[in-house]
Parts: structure tokens; C-alpha cells; sequence
């Protein structure tokens, strides 16, 4: 291989579509030739800062009418966010409670497992509740940050015994 | 900051391309309001562009004419702030600045030094570098042979590497 035919394979490993084969060749080449060797460092530092230096913000691109608008990413502000997931957090724990609810008081169109008679089964819900009681209780300990799913579970819980 | 564009004849254009051209620009000038002005500036060329004789390959011809404009553009800044630069500088710089400044400095090296690269090695840096693009697929758009994009590539970085000659000072390379 001489120089000229080292500077398409130089521009290939620059590029990174250097194959295996091309890259032996080109190693063997290097290997003797001061010339090409420095010409590759410094692609790869010119690369470097190029990648390194800039990357571009993500812009949206919206339809309003009959006009394409082009803007900047706008973020939700925090606290709208946090009420969405405090909303949400309740919704499920009082959509749970219902259910549980109408389990144990018999209220669901399924048969409440005490009715089946196993004597192993009569008393199975209030330790179910209790179970998922202190498994909430447990879980509030193991991440404190999230209370509000503990609270309102049990809130829920203690009023439907 | 909305950039509002007319409807219909560069309407799907525009969504196909608006990011990119945002894109390409804002990575050369550093600055979202101007990187918003060229590409109103660019889809104003594309349009009369269309009129006249719309390009072969859209893509490349969007990505060099979004290039030139920002150079152009970051030139017409540079001149203009050169005062105001010169000022700053002799200004002492809060330890938390220095980085961004550091930053901002290195883009503008870097979109000065491609602003002195002829128009086919500053292409093909473009597409491969920031749009990612494989040597086939730039040979494809532009018309011409893998070997030249290469060359063109390797003479382009080389180019850059001069022009930037003042960042390596004291390193190893050469």
C-alpha cells in the first residue's frame, strides 16, 4: 500500500467504516510511515473537538392552523407535572380501594373467597389487608419520599374495615 | 421564539427538514435566535430556489446552503463584536463562566477554521461529521466518486487541524 492509497483507507478509519481487512493493511502501513500515522491523529483529534465541542438542542415543529410553527422544546413547569402525578397517584389508590373494598364486603359480582365455606379462607381478607398494609408501610420506610402512596392506600384501607 | 413560514409550497419541506437545518445551524453558531434566523433565512432560498430550478438532491443542498449562511452570518457577528469582544476580555472571568466561555470559544475556532475550507471539503465534514451520513451515500448526493469524498474528507480535516493549530499547543500531535 502506498501513501495515496493509505489516504482513502486514513479517511475510512476517520469515517469509521474501516473493514477488518482494510484495517491489517493499513495497520502494516502505519507501522512504517510517519507521514500517515500523524495525518490520522490528527483527524482524530480535529474529530474529537468537533464532536465534543456542540451538540444541537431538540426544537419542536407544530401545526397551529393553517401555519407550521417552529420553536424550542418547551418543558412543563415542575409543579404542573407534580400535581398530574399526585392526581394520578390518588386515582389508582382509590380505584384499588374499590376494589379490595369489594372484595372482602362481598360487593363484586365474584363470589368472596370466605363464601366458598375452606375454613382456611374465612379469615383471609383482613390479613390480606393487613398484609397489604404493612407491605405499604414497609415500602413508605424503604423510600420515604414517596408518602402520599402509602397514605392514601392505608386511608383507604382503614376505612373500608 | 416562533419562526412562522408561509403555507403550502415549502410547507413540506419545512417538516421534513426544518430540524436538520436547525440543527446544522445552531452547531456552527452556537445560538439558538440566530440559528432561528437562518433557518428562515435558508427555507427564503429554498423557496426562490424552487421557482427557478429545484435542486437534485434537497437534503444537500439545504445542509450546504444552511453552512454557508451561518458562516456568513457568524462572520457578520464577529465583525461586529469585535469591540465588544476586546472589552470582555479584559474583564476578569467568574471561575463558573470560564467553561462556558471556554465552550463557546471552541465552537466559534471550530465554525471559523470550516468557514476557510473550500465549499466541496466543508460539505463533506458537514454531512459526514454532524449529519452522520456514510462516504456512498455523500458520493451519491453530490455526484461524484467515494475516492474524491474521501480524499476531500481527509483534506478537509487536515485543513481544520491548521486552522485550529493554536488549540494543540503542547500536545503530542503534531
Amino acid at each position: 500500500m502506498n501513501c495515496h492509497e493509505a489516504e482513502l483507507r486514513v479517511a475510512d478509519a476517520l469515517g469509521g467504516e474501516l473493514s477488518d481487512h482494510d484495517r491489517r493493511e493499513l495497520d502494516a502501513h502505519l507501522a512504517g510511515c510517519d507521514a500517515c500515522r500523524d495525518e490520522l491523529a490528527r483527524g482524530e483529534q480535529v474529530l474529537g473537538v468537533m464532536r465534543t465541542s456542540i451538540s444541537a438542542p431538540t426544537i419542536n415543529l407544530q401545526r397551529e392552523g393553517d401555519r407550521l410553527v417552529l420553536s424550542r422544546r418547551v418543558h412543563r413547569p415542575r409543579f404542573v407535572a407534580a400535581m398530574l402525578k399526585y392526581a394520578a397517584v390518588i386515582g389508582l389508590s382509590f380505584l384499588g380501594g374499590v376494589a379490595l373494598d369489594g372484595r372482602m364486603l362481598g360487593g363484586s359480582s365474584t363470589p368472596p373467597i370466605a363464601s366458598r365455606g375452606t375454613p382456611a379462607s374465612v379469615s383471609s381478607a383482613p390479613a390480606r389487608t393487613r398484609s397489604v398494609e404493612s407491605a405499604l408501610v414497609a415500602a413508605y420506610q424503604r423510600n420515604p419520599r414517596q408518602p402520599d402512596l402509602a397514605k392514601c392506600m392505608v386511608a383507604v384501607l382503614g376505612a373500608s374495615r | 421564539m416562533i419562526i412562522r413560514v408561509p403555507p403550502a409550497d415549502i410547507e413540506l419541506a419545512f417538516e421534513q427538514y426544518a430540524r436538520d437545518v436547525y440543527g446544522w445551524a445552531y452547531r456552527l453558531l452556537r445560538r439558538h435566535h440566530d440559528a432561528m434566523d437562518v433557518v428562515q433565512e435558508v427555507f427564503l432560498k429554498w423557496q426562490r430556489q424552487c421557482a427557478a430550478n429545484p435542486p437534485e438532491h434537497p437534503r444537500g443542498w439545504l445542509r450546504r446552503t444552511t453552512v454557508n449562511q451561518s458562516i456568513d452570518l457568524q462572520r457578520r457577528e464577529r465583525r461586529r463584536n469585535e469591540v465588544v469582544s476586546e472589552q470582555m476580555r479584559a474583564e476578569p472571568v467568574a471561575p463558573d463562566s470560564r467553561l462556558h466561555l471556554d465552550r463557546a470559544a471552541l465552537a466559534d475556532d471550530v465554525a471559523a477554521a470550516m468557514g476557510r475550507l473550500t465549499e466541496p471539503q466543508r460539505d463533506v465534514l458537514m454531512a459526514k461529521v454532524y449529519d452522520g451520513l456514510t462516504f456512498a451515500e455523500i458520493a451519491a448526493e453530490q455526484g461524484v466518486a467515494p475516492s474524491t469524498v474521501k480524499t476531500h474528507y481527509v483534506r478537509a480535516l487536515r485543513a481544520m487541524h491548521d486552522q485550529l493549530s493554536h488549540r494543540w499547543t503542547g500536545e503530542d500531535v503534531p
